[in-house]
């Protein structure tokens, strides 16, 4: 797959699962995710 | 204690083919033909390493990395036209979808590449699928995101009809 050119690195730790525990009901609403930004990037 | 830049994963297009191994129906990346599984994560490496002829020269590290081309793979759905065959075959069963990416992601101009990757929702064009598509879709089911069958036979009409589906 061609990308182009890198831009930046960043470090995404979701808080809610992306990986299903389960094999969901039939019918169940399908989840639409968005980023949500945390703020600058900072090391403690 | 790194503290994460986002807390959402980020989500990007790919095209996977849905391969029958016999006992069940599963996702592979179409250039490496990496199989993703079920209920799990796939954690990317770098392949570089296990395929160099002269593997001296090149240093292990995690994957993505810079100056690397490896990661887990997504783009802007612009991306997928030239991964999708012009028209669809009985043998080859490509499948569209979103995929959610999170650990270390390296962002491009026109996509990702991260060290984690499961798929969020998959669209298979149907049509070409004649008996097998129930079978197809219950079977990728499996993966617990949601699975859409998509009514067209040709890589722009599948584009279309995701597009507008999701715009829906």
């Amino acid at each position: 797959m061609k990308l182009g050119k890198p831009k930046r690195v960043y470090r995404v730790e979701p808080i809610r699962d992306p990986v299903p525990r389960q094999v969901p009901e039939k019918g169940e609403p399908a989840r639409d995710p968005a980023r949500v930004p945390a703020g600058p990037a900072r090391s403690a | 204690v790194i503290v994460p830049d986002y807390v959402e994963p980020v989500v990007g297009w790919r095209v996977w083919y849905a391969v029958d191994g016999g006992l069940s129906t599963s996702l592979t990346s179409v250039v490496h033909r990496a199989s993703w599984p079920r209920l799990t994560p796939l954690v990317a490496s770098c392949r570089r390493l296990r395929t160099a002829i002269w593997p001296f020269n090149r240093s292990r590290h995690e994957a993505p990395a810079d100056g690397c081309s490896c990661g887990i793979y997504a783009g802007t759905i612009e991306t997928l036209r030239i991964y999708l065959p012009e028209h669809f075959g009985f043998r080859a069963v490509p499948v569209v979808g979103r995929v959610s990416l999170w650990g270390v992601v390296h962002e491009h101009e026109l996509g990702w590449r991260a060290s984690h990757a499961y798929p969020e929702t998959l669209y298979v064009p149907t049509p070409h699928l004649g008996s097998r598509a129930d079978g197809i879709l219950r079977e990728l089911r499996g993966y617990g995101v949601p699975v859409y069958a998509v009514h067209a036979t040709s890589a722009e009409a599948v584009l279309d009809a995701v597009t507008s589906r999701r715009a829906a």
